[in-house]
């Protein structure tokens, strides 16, 4: 639930979905063009640092969240140092290049960099806002419905299979593939039968009956998103030009 | 008016669940539809709504009208503003994660500007009472507050017709109380209100007319006026008779003159009010000890400092409200959690558990595999006990390809025969008629173990549950025998008024007679 949305009156919950999403596409492109190591370090170190005082992200559970990921990219790290050439060190008889060290820890940077960035995105933003941005960039409100569902149903689905869970215990099931394989098959046969109960809901309340619906808020491009994107356009340019 | 036609309707498989039905509703009526399990209840609420071929496939005869409208030919989505419908569970029919959005989300589809639709939808919080929680997100509601919620979204409609299929099944009393008291603010709104229900207690102040229904006929069609003089058919049809009638005969049959004022009766103040929880530890005789025990989620909820036990061989009843800490404490018994601080002494060896959603606890693909999995059955074992529970039939059936009372049974009939000794239930009864419930009692009647039930219904619990439990905001409200249970602490959980008011009134009048026969005052509530 790291990613769940908080309500809150930080900068990022001031911008608007729709420039926040350019911002973090803006980023992305950025950071994969990105080739320096040196380069790739500072913008990701800054665009922690952003999307922590920005979004009022906690940086606690921020690397708590990412921890399984920092032992995976010491991987990254290692594999790219062994499969390419050049001058560099050997340790216990395996060849570690400089140079492919410092690409491995590029792509690690890059990763933790965009995820910092996604959390600032997806804390800040509501369900509801999600949808009705997803809606004005032309995805029919049908389709962006089921995202916004997902996340009702999710806290439904996390209880029952918190019980599922107790009660294959007690029944001693076996932990390991049995478990797991039982486990999605009384959860999704139980949650099937609510099927007929929200279809029928969503009926007599009208939902698709016409092509458009009116958004209970209007998703407006705020001033302070214009701002945030023009200073990492401004950033970029920076860069590309002295770095 | 809404009239239906010779209505008649059987499943793909040839069943007949509704058989020649005719009757009309005029504006201003508020008809209970009422019936045993399996009479075919929901399915005329679904037949109402036009859905149950195209949602079931068999085959559907007859006409049903809404005024000049055939309802079947519209279609649901285009009936939507006219006829609104709450369902038995309130968390499948909240589709948003906000109170407002929910409220507002029926205008917005229907296109409403958008002005309209904050004005509308807090209008509609407004007329049931509940605009405190417009700010509030759903997950953070009550069952009853969901129930209440749905009322509302659809009363933005202005519908002119609304239809409830057992809306009090998975409530506790105090979700009973308010969405019984909001069913008589929505007379003034709605033209026709319907409520399918196999209680008839909650609704007898509010509904005009009866109508009851029985494998899939028309069997008693009465205003409510005349409910008393044909109270004794009730039982033919599994219908528990209203409790007003059972206490006044109770009382009259003691030689008492008792008046009830609105309906309503409340014991006098302070009837008893002490708990027996000091004397546990002396009691040797015990499966479970609680010492000072807290769990506490990251929320900060959860169950602090509960010492009580729970004696061998004795039926609990484990009561309060939502998220008082019930489902906590039970996982806490069975050793499925750890205490944050304290201490549990557990004599527990084989503990079960049945699960309000039965289909959850399967894993296998058959009823025979699910009963012998992980058990050394002897020959005719398996039988008895597949006859027993009535499972004979489905013997090689998938457990999930069941009905809801069927899911019921094969759980129950897994419970009991793996040699438990503590069972854990979670609302066993909840929309179970009383010839299914009195089922149940009979098979936990063979269950000699510490049994440990969530419950809130009034039909097991004082006569068949002595013992109750009663938690509140995660703390021990009450601890000890159920006919010891002040009226104040019932009060502070409100559960009175609901159930529990005439069961207790009942319990008292029974500890008041014969030795001493005397006049009870009766007061108006609130």
């Amino acid at each position: 639930m790291q990613l769940a949305y908080k309500p809150g009156r930080k900068i990022f919950h001031k911008i608007d979905p729709i420039t926040k999403f350019l911002w973090v596409l803006m980023v992305a492109l950025w950071l994969y063009g990105l080739r320096q190591i040196e380069t790739v370090a500072l913008v990701c170190l800054s665009l922690m640092f952003i999307s922590f005082v920005g979004a009022g992200l906690n940086v606690m559970r921020y690397i708590r969240s990412t921890l399984v990921l920092f032992v995976g990219s010491w991987f990254i790290v290692l594999y790219q140092g062994v499969v390419r050439n050049g001058p560099g060190w050997n340790v216990l008889g395996v060849d570690f290049s400089y140079d492919g060290l410092m690409i491995g820890l590029a792509i690690a940077l890059r990763i933790f960099g965009l995820i910092a960035v996604g959390m600032a995105y997806s804390v800040t933003t509501s369900p509801q806002d999600l949808e009705n941005s997803l809606v004005r960039i032309g995805v029919p409100y049908r389709i962006s419905r089921i995202c916004y569902l997902a996340l009702r149903l999710m806290p439904i689905m996390q209880r029952d299979a918190q019980s599922i869970e107790d009660v294959q215990k007690l029944r001693k099931v076996k932990k390991g593939k049995e478990r797991i394989k039982t486990t999605i098959i009384a959860l999704v046969a139980t949650e099937l039968r609510m099927v007929d109960n929200i279809a029928i809901a969503l009926e007599t309340r009208g939902f698709g009956l016409y092509k458009t619906r009116t958004e209970l808020n209007d998703v407006k491009i705020s001033r302070t998103g214009l701002m945030l994107l023009a200073l990492t356009l401004i950033c970029m340019w920076l860069q590309h030009a002295y770095l | 008016m809404l009239s239906l036609q010779s209505v008649s309707y059987s499943y793909p498989k040839k069943t007949q669940v509704l058989s020649d039905i005719s009757f009309s509703i005029r504006p201003g009526e508020f008809l209970v539809l009422a019936g045993p399990n399996g009479s075919g209840k929901s399915t005329l609420i679904k037949s109402i709504l036009g859905v149950t071929q195209a949602y079931n496939g068999g085959d559907f005869v007859g006409s049903i009208k809404l005024d000049d409208k055939d309802i079947l030919s519209m279609g649901l989505i285009h009936l939507a503003g006219e006829i609104g419908v709450v369902l038995q569970e309130p968390d499948s029919q909240i589709t948003n994660l906000t109170v407002l959005e929910e409220v507002t989300f029926a205008l917005g589809n229907l296109l409403y500007p958008r002005n309209e639709l904050l004005e509308r939808g807090l209008n509609s919080l407004h007329m049931l009472n509940i605009n405190h929680l417009r700010t509030r997100s759903v997950d953070t509601l009550s069952g009853g507050q969901l129930q209440l919620l749905a009322i509302a979204s659809l009363l933005a409609l202005r519908p002119k017709v609304l239809l409830f299929d057992e809306p009090l099944a998975h409530l506790d009393p105090h979700g009973i109380k308010i969405v019984v008291k909001t069913l008589e603010i929505l007379r003034k709104y709605v033209d026709i209100i319907i409520v399918a229900s196999h209680w008839l207690d909650p609704f007898m102040e509010v509904a005009t007319r009866l109508l009851v229904l029985d494998r899939g006929r028309v069997e008693l069609d009465i205003s409510m006026d005349q409910l008393k003089e044909y109270s004794n058919e009730l039982d033919k049809y599994h219908i528990e008779r209203p409790q007003l009638y059972s206490i006044e005969e109770h009382v009259r049959s003691q030689g008492v003159q008792l008046e009830f004022t609105d309906g309503k009766l409340v014991l006098p103040p302070n009837h008893c009010l002490k708990p027996d929880t000091s004397n546990y530890r002396l009691n040797n005789n015990y499966s479970v000890i609680f010492e000072r025990v807290s769990y506490i989620y990251s929320e900060g909820n959860g169950l602090f400092d509960i010492s009580a036990g729970f004696s061998t061989r004795t039926r609990y009843a484990l009561v309060g409200h939502n998220g008082s800490g019930k489902t906590t404490l039970a996982r806490l018994l069975a050793g499925l959690r750890k205490p944050t601080s304290g201490k549990i002494e557990s004599k527990i060896r084989r503990p079960a558990l049945m699960l309000q959603k039965p289909s959850l606890g399967f894993i296998t693909t058959s009823v025979e595999q699910e009963l012998t999995h992980g058990q050394n059955f002897e020959s005719g074992k398996l039988t008895r006990l597949l006859t027993e529970f009535d499972l004979e039939r489905y013997r090689y059936q998938s457990p999930f390809e069941l009905s809801g009372g069927e899911q019921r049974r094969l759980a129950l009939a897994l419970a009991l025969s793996c040699n438990a000794d503590l069972l854990i239930l979670d609302e066993p009864t909840a929309g179970l008629d009383s010839l299914q419930v009195n089922f149940l009692k009979d098979c936990l009647g063979k269950y000699t173990e510490t049994l440990v039930t969530i419950t809130h219904d009034y039909r097991i619990i004082g006569n068949y549950i002595k013992k109750i439990c009663m938690l509140g905001a995660g703390k021990l409200l009450y601890m000890g025998d159920f006919c010891m249970l002040g009226r104040e602490l019932v009060d502070k959980l409100g559960l009175i008024e609901s159930n529990l008011t005439l069961r207790l009134a009942v319990q008292y009048l029974n500890s008041q007679f014969p030795t001493e026969p005397k006049a009870l005052e009766v007061q108006k509530c609130n």
